[in-house]
C-alpha cells in the first residue's frame, strides 16, 4: 500500500520545500524592533507610533473649497485617517491577507503615523481590533486606490473575523482619481512611485518596492526568516506620509492662484475640472494664462474653452475675441471657424462674417477631402445647410453652392 | 390524416417494420392530485391558479413536505412532470414568510439558468411581491453584481461561477450565506464523471462556507431517471437525501420505437446514414402537420438535419421557414423566438442538439426523432420526453447509428424498458481533484487543525503537504493560505486535464477534423499511419508531439496500418480482490507505461503484410485506477485444444467489454480503456485491465468491480446478438484488427468464464 505522501508526490511540479522555521521566532523580528516597532500586549502584532514632522496642516490643503472641487459631498472632516495596506498578494478574494497597515492620523494637532505588522495570521483579530480603535477617532479616510484595493480587502478581512465592517464606511477621498486626472497628459502612468518621483520630487534610494512585500512576508511565515521586513514597513510608512504631500500638491493645483509650479498639462487638466464643475469664471481666468502655453494644443484648447464658456455666459464679444485670436494663429481651424460662424449668426447678428467663416470652413473640408481622400459627407452637408440658411437670412439669391 | 392514423399506417408498413427492433406502447396515465397544502400563502395560491395550477401532483406535495421538514431530497420524475414546482413552491413560500430568506439555484448551463429565472419572474410578478431573482453568471454586468449580492432572494448560477466567482469572494455575499435556506441543484445526473467529482467538491466548499456563517440550507436536487439517484445524490451532496419518485403527473399514450437503418457494409459494420434516415422518417409527420423535434448529436449534424428537413418542406410545398435549428452558438433572442414558435405551433419541426434536452420550456411536441443514441439512457428518456402531451398520443423514435453503443442499445430494448441500468458515478476523493479543491477551500477559509474536509481522514496530512509546497502556513493550530495566487482560477470543473492531440486535415485548406487523447494518438496518429475518420482514409504526414498536432491528408490506399503498443502495468495499490467464476476480479491503483514501437502495413481484404516501420515516440506514463479480471491460466490449454486462441479471445473480450461498460457507468467510451494481457506481471496470468483514463480515476474502476457479472453478461449478449460473421467494430472489433478467429475465440472464452462462474455460484 502506498502512503498518501507517495501518492501526492505525483503532483509535485517542484520538489517540496518543507518549512524551516527557526526555533526562536522572536529573533526574526529584530529588524522591526530596531526600526521602532514594539510588541502589543497579546504579542499578535507589532506596532509603531511616530509623530511626523514637516508635514502640511490638513486645513491648509484640503479645505472645503478644494474638497468640493474634487467632488467631495460630505462635511469638512476634522480628523483624517490616511491608510495604506500591505497584502500577501494582489488577488481579490478571501485568501489574500492584510499583514501590514500604515495609518496617519492627521488633524489640527499634527500628524501621527501608526503602523501595524501582523506577526502571524492567527493574530489577525487582535490587529483588526486595534485598527477599529484607530478608525474610531477619524471622520474621513484618505488613500491612494483605496476604493478598489485597500478597503475591499480590509472589509473582507473584518467579515472573515465576523467583525462589523461598517467602520470603514467613512467619507473617503481616494487620491488616485484626481491624481490620474491631473497627470494624465503629463506622466505615462499614475503609479504612486511615478507620482512620488515626478510630482513630489521624493525619489527613494534603496527602497524595497511593494511588489516584493508578499515574498518577504512568506519568507517570515514559512521559514521564520527576516529578508527585509523593516524595509517593507519603511516603504509603507513612506507611502502614507507621501499621501499628505500629494494632498497638498493636489490642493495647490486645484486651488490655483499664485505662480504655477506645475506643468501646463496639469494646469490644463485643472482648468477642465473647474469648467466641468461649473466654475466658469475661474476656469476662464485660469485658461487665460494657458493661451500663452508652449504646447500649441493647450493654447488652442484654452482659447476654445474660453470662447465656449464666455458664450455660455452671454459674453459674445469676449467669445469672439478669443476665437479671432486663435484664428489669427490658425486661420484654417475648421472647428474654430464653425464656432465663430455660429456666434456671428445667432448671437452677434453679423451674417456677413458668419457667411465668410462658413465658406472658409467648407473650403477647408473640401481640401481635406481632396488631399487625403477623407470622407466628409456629413460635415459637408451640415456646412452647406448652414450656408443656405445664412444666405436666406441675408436675403440674397437662393444659394446653389 | 392525424398522428394516430399515421402510426397505424407505420405499424402495418413492412418496409418500415423490417428495421424496427422495438415498438413499445406506454399506456396513458391519469393524474394523481392532492389539494394544495393549507399553509401555502394565498398570494402564491392565486398566482398558481392563474397559471392553471389549483392542486398539486402527488410528487410535488411530497417534495413540499420534505422541504418544509428541512429534509434534503432528490426528485426523479420524467420530463414535463412539473419538477420545477417541486422547488419553486417551498422556496417562494419560505421567502414570503421570511423576506430575509435566500435560495441558490444551480443549473449546469447558463441558458437553462436564464430560462428558469423567466419562469420564476412570471410567478413572482403574478404575486405582486418584492422578491428578487437574479442570474449571476459570466454575463452579469459588473454594475449589477453589487445589487445581486445584497438583495437577491433567489440567485441563479452555475457550478463554475459558484466555484470561481462566488465562494472565493464569500465575504461579499454575507447576506446570502447567512440566510441561505435552500440550495437547488437541477439536472443532477449531469454532474457525473470528472465534472461531477469536481462539483461534489464545490458543494463541500459551499457547505463549509454556510457553516461559517451559521446557515444549514436544505438541498433540493432533481434528476433524470438513473439507477442510483439516491446514492448519487448522497455522494454529490455529502449527506443522504430522501427520494421523491412517485410521479403523479398525467401522460397521454406514448409509443417508443427503435429503428435500425439497413446495413450497407457488413465487414466494416456500416449502416445507412443516421442523419438521412432520420430526416426521411420525419417527412410523413411533417406532411401530416404534427410537430416534430429531431435531435442530432453535434452542431454539424444538426445543421445537416436542418438542410434535409428544409428540403423536405419545399418538396411538401410548405414554407421551409417553419423548420428551425436550435443549438449553442445561436443568439439568445433567436433562441427565445424559436422556443415561442414551438410553444405556439408556428414552427413545425426543429432540429436540435441536446441543448433542448434540458428543461427549457418549449411546450410538448408530438413526435421526437433521435438521430443516434444520446449516449445515456437518461438523456434518451429526456429527449424522448420532449414528445408527449398530457392528453394526446405521441411518439419517440430512436434511429441508431453504426456506432457500437447505438447497436447494443437498439438490439437490447429490454435494457431500456426494465429498471434503469445506468449509474451516475463520481469520485469526489480523486486525489488530484480533492487536492485542487482543498486549496480553493483553504483560500476561502483557514482550516482548523482537526477539521476534516468532506469527511476525509487524510485532510491533515494533505494540508501538511500543501504547507510543504509553500501555499499554506500553520499559525496557532490553523492552516492559512499564504500564496499570492487565486487557486480557483487554475481549476476548471469541466475539462479533463488530459492532453489531447488535434488532428489537422491539410488536404485542401487546413481544418481541424477531430482530436484524440495521447494514448490513442501514439497508436493511430504516428507518422505514416493511415487514420480512419468517418469512413475516410487519411495519411498522417507528421505527428508533432511537442505541439500535440497531427497533420493528415486524405488518401485512397489499399492498406491499413496496425501499430504495436508495448504496455507495462505495475500495481501500485490493491484495493479489493475477490474470486469469481473462472478467475479473480480486483481493482486498485496502477502505473501504466505505454510506448508505440512499430507498425505494419496490411493489405485490405487479403491481410498480406506490405511492410513495416518504426515509431519514434516517447513513453507515456500515468497513474490511475483500474479494474482487472484475471482468468484461470488453464483456459489457455482448454482453448488451444479446441483450436481457439486465448490471445485472440482476450483481445476480442477487451474490445467488447470496453464497448458495453460505458452503458452502465454513464461514461463516454473515451473515459475508460482496456488492455488485454496474455501474461500480466501484475497477476501472473491472462488478464483484462479496464482503467480510468482520467489520472487517479473518478470511480469507474470500483464500479466495474461491483458490476463485473452484469458487464460480462451484457458482453455475452452483445456478442450473441451481433449479426456479423467473424467480428465487426460493434462486437469484438473489426476482423481487420482482431483477426478472423476473434469472434469464435471470444465467444468460447466468455462462455467458459461465465459457465464456471455459474457453477461456482451454484456450488
Amino acid at each position: 500500500m502506498r502512503s498518501l505522501r507517495q501518492r501526492l508526490a505525483q503532483f509535485d511540479r517542484v520538489p517540496a520545500a518543507p518549512v524551516r522555521r527557526s526555533a526562536d521566532r522572536g529573533s526574526a523580528f529584530a529588524g522591526l524592533l530596531d526600526a521602532g516597532f514594539a510588541w502589543d500586549v497579546s504579542s499578535s502584532y507589532l506596532e509603531r507610533r511616530a509623530a511626523l514632522e514637516g508635514v502640511p496642516h490638513p486645513a491648509n490643503c484640503l479645505d472645503i473649497g478644494v474638497l468640493q472641487r474634487l467632488g467631495w459631498d460630505a462635511a469638512m472632516p476634522e480628523h483624517w485617517c490616511v491608510l495604506d495596506t500591505e497584502t500577501t498578494g494582489l488577488e481579490s478574494g478571501t485568501g489574500t491577507l492584510v499583514f501590514g497597515l500604515g495609518l496617519v492620523h492627521w488633524d489640527a494637532a499634527g500628524a501621527e503615523c501608526v503602523q501595524f505588522f501582523l506577526v502571524e495570521p492567527a493574530g489577525e483579530a487582535a490587529m483588526l481590533t486595534a485598527l477599529r480603535e484607530e478608525l474610531a477617532r477619524a471622520d474621513a479616510l484618505l488613500s491612494y486606490n483605496g476604493a478598489s484595493f485597500d478597503l475591499p480587502r480590509l472589509r473582507s478581512r473584518l467579515r472573515l473575523q465576523r467583525m462589523d465592517a461598517s467602520i470603514l464606511d467613512l467619507p473617503h477621498l481616494d487620491l488616485l482619481h484626481p491624481t490620474r486626472r491631473l497627470v494624465r497628459q503629463w506622466l505615462p502612468d499614475a503609479r504612486l512611485a511615478s507620482i512620488e518621483r515626478c510630482v513630489l520630487g521624493r525619489g527613494r534610494e534603496g527602497d524595497t518596492g511593494g511588489e516584493f512585500a508578499p515574498e518577504i512576508y512568506r519568507g517570515l511565515q514559512l521559514d521564520g526568516e527576516d529578508i527585509g521586513l523593516a524595509a517593507v514597513m519603511r516603504h509603507n510608512a513612506l507611502d502614507v506620509e507621501n499621501l499628505l504631500h500629494l494632498s497638498a500638491w493636489i490642493a495647490r493645483v486645484v486651488r490655483g492662484g499664485g505662480p504655477t509650479q506645475w506643468p501646463e498639462e496639469v494646469e490644463w487638466a485643472a482648468v477642465r475640472l473647474l469648467a466641468e464643475r461649473g466654475e466658469e469664471g475661474e476656469a476662464i481666468e485660469r485658461a487665460g494664462r494657458l493661451t500663452r502655453a508652449e504646447n500649441r494644443q493647450i493654447r488652442r484648447h484654452a482659447r476654445l474653452l474660453r470662447a465656449k464658456l464666455a458664450r455660455r455666459r452671454g459674453e459674445a464679444e469676449f467669445s469672439r475675441a478669443e476665437l479671432d485670436a486663435w484664428l489669427d494663429e490658425a486661420p484654417h481651424d475648421e472647428f474654430a471657424l464653425v464656432e465663430l460662424a455660429k456666434l456671428c449668426e445667432h448671437r452677434l447678428g453679423e451674417l456677413e462674417r458668419a457667411h465668410d467663416c462658413t465658406v472658409r470652413a467648407l473650403s477647408r473640408v473640401r481640401d481635406r477631402r481632396a488631399l487625403r481622400g477623407e470622407s466628409a459627407a456629413a460635415a459637408t452637408e451640415e456646412l452647406l445647410h448652414r450656408l443656405r440658411r445664412i444666405r436666406r437670412k441675408m436675403g440674397g439669391p437662393n444659394p446653389d453652392v | 390524416m392525424n398522428l394516430s392514423q399515421l402510426l397505424e399506417q407505420l405499424q402495418r408498413d413492412p418496409g418500415f417494420q423490417r428495421n424496427v427492433t422495438l415498438w413499445h406502447t406506454l399506456p396513458a396515465r391519469e393524474a394523481r392530485h392532492v389539494p394544495m397544502p393549507p399553509e401555502v400563502d394565498e398570494r402564491l395560491r392565486s398566482a398558481l391558479r392563474t397559471r392553471g395550477i389549483g392542486e398539486l401532483y402527488t410528487h410535488q406535495a411530497q417534495a413540499f413536505a420534505h422541504a418544509r421538514a428541512a429534509r434534503d431530497f432528490v426528485v426523479v420524475t420524467p420530463t414535463a412532470s412539473g419538477k420545477t414546482l417541486c422547488y419553486n413552491l417551498p422556496v417562494l413560500q419560505t421567502c414570503l414568510e421570511d423576506p430575509e430568506a435566500r435560495a441558490l439555484y444551480l443549473f449546469p448551463t447558463k441558458a437553462l439558468g436564464q430560462d428558469q429565472v423567466n419562469e420564476l419572474h412570471a410567478l413572482i410578478e403574478a404575486m405582486g411581491v418584492d422578491l428578487r431573482t437574479f442570474t449571476f453568471d459570466g454575463d452579469t454586468p459588473a454594475a449589477a453584481r453589487k445589487t445581486i449580492r445584497q438583495s437577491g432572494h433567489v440567485v441563479v448560477t452555475n457550478p463554475d461561477m459558484l466555484h470561481q466567482g462566488i465562494l472565493p469572494h464569500h465575504t461579499a455575499w454575507v447576506k446570502l450565506f447567512e440566510n441561505l435556506r435552500f440550495v437547488v441543484i437541477d439536472e443532477l445526473h449531469h454532474y457525473r464523471g470528472v465534472f461531477g467529482s469536481h462539483v461534489a467538491n464545490v458543494i463541500r466548499r459551499l457547505r463549509r462556507i454556510c457553516r461559517f456563517y451559521g446557515s444549514d440550507p436544505v438541498f433540493i436536487a432533481c434528476s433524470a431517471t438513473i439507477a442510483n439517484p439516491g446514492e448519487h445524490a448522497q455522494r454529490l451532496l455529502g449527506r443522504p437525501a430522501a427520494l421523491v419518485d412517485d410521479n403523479g403527473a398525467p401522460a397521454g399514450r406514448r409509443h417508443l420505437v427503435f429503428y435500425n437503418p439497413p446495413v450497407v457494409n457488413a465487414e466494416l459494420g456500416i449502416r445507412r446514414s443516421v442523419i438521412k434516415e432520420a430526416a426521411r422518417l420525419a417527412r410523413p409527420f411533417m406532411e401530416t402537420g404534427v410537430q416534430v423535434i429531431v435531435f442530432g448529436r453535434s452542431r454539424v449534424r444538426v445543421e445537416l438535419l436542418l438542410t434535409y428537413l428544409k428540403d423536405a418542406m419545399r418538396r411538401l410545398r410548405k414554407s421551409p421557414d417553419r423548420v428551425r435549428g436550435y443549438r449553442g452558438g445561436y443568439l439568445p433572442n433567436e433562441r427565445r423566438a424559436i422556443e415561442k414558435g414551438l410553444r405556439e405551433g408556428e414552427i413545425l419541426a426543429v432540429a436540435s442538439t441536446n441543448a433542448l434536452e434540458l428543461g427549457i420550456d418549449i411546450g410538448q411536441l408530438d413526435v421526437c426523432i433521435m438521430a443516434g443514441y444520446a449516449g445515456t439512457v437518461a438523456s434518451t428518456w429526456q429527449q424522448a420526453g420532449r414528445a408527449g402531451r398530457r392528453r394526446s398520443e405521441s411518439m419517440a423514435l430512436l434511429v441508431a447509428s453504426s456506432a457500437p453503443l447505438d447497436q447494443y442499445v437498439i438490439e437490447h430494448p429490454e435494457f431500456f424498458l426494465e429498471a434503469a441500468p445506468e449509474q451516475a458515478i463520481i469520485d469526489p476523493d480523486n486525489l488530484a481533484i480533492l487536492l485542487s479543491h482543498l486549496k480553493c477551500a483553504a483560500f476561502e477559509l483557514p482550516f482548523e487543525a482537526e477539521e476534516r474536509y468532506g469527511d476525509n481522514d487524510a485532510t491533515g496530512e494533505m494540508l501538511a503537504y500543501l504547507s510543504d509546497h509553500r501555499v499554506l502556513t500553520e499559525s496557532q493550530g490553523k492552516w492559512h493560505w499564504i500564496a499570492d495566487t487565486y487557486p480557483a482560477e487554475d481549476v476548471s470543473l469541466r475539462s479533463a486535464v488530459i492532453e489531447n492531440v488535434v488532428i489537422v486535415d491539410t488536404t485542401r485548406r487546413r481544418r481541424v477534423i477531430g482530436e484524440t487523447d495521447l494514448l490513442s494518438a501514439q497508436l493511430l496518429l504516428h507518422d505514416d499511419a493511415i487514420y480512419l475518420h468517418q469512413g475516410r482514409q487519411f495519411h498522417v504526414d507528421r505527428l508533432d508531439w511537442e505541439r500535440k498536432e497531427a497533420y493528415v491528408h486524405e488518401v485512397q490506399v489499399e492498406y491499413f496500418t496496425d501499430a504495436q503498443l508495448k504496455s507495462e502495468i505495475h500495481a501500485l495499490d490493491l484495493f479489493e480482490e475477490a474470486a469469481v467464476g473462472a478467475g479473480t476480479k480486483a481493482h486498485g491503483e496502477i502505473g501504466l507505461i505505454t510506448k508505440a514501437t512499430m507498425f505494419k502495413k496490411i493489405r485490405l481484404g487479403t491481410h498480406e503484410n506490405l511492410g513495416a516501420g518504426r515509431i519514434h515516440l516517447p513513453e507515456i506514463e500515468h497513474h490511475t485506477t483500474s479494474y482487472w479480471f484475471r482468468l484461470d491460466p488453464s483456459l489457455e490449454e482448454t482453448l488451444r485444444a479446441e483450436g481457439r486462441s486465448l490471445g485472440d479471445g482476450l483481445k476480442g473480450l477487451a474490445h467488447l467489454v470496453s464497448q458495453v461498460a460505458p452503458l452502465f457507468l454513464m461514461a463516454d467510451p473515451a473515459d475508460i480503456r482496456s488492455i488485454p494481457m496474455v501474461r500480466s506481471p501484475v497477476t501472473g496470468g491472462p488478464t483484462l485491465f479496464l482503467y480510468d483514463t482520467y489520472p487517479g480515476g473518478v470511480g469507474f474502476s470500483r464500479k466495474l468491480y461491483e458490476l463485473h457479472d452484469l458487464v460480462l453478461e451484457a458482453a455475452q449478449e452483445r456478442l450473441q446478438a451481433c449479426g456479423c460473421p467473424h467480428g465487426c467494430p460493434s462486437c469484438v472489433g473489426s476482423t481487420l484488427e482482431a483477426g478472423e478467429a476473434a469472434k469464435e475465440s471470444t465467444r468460447e472464452l466468455l462462455r467458459r468464464a461465465r459457465a464456471m462462474q455459474g457453477a461456482r455460484a451454484v456450488g
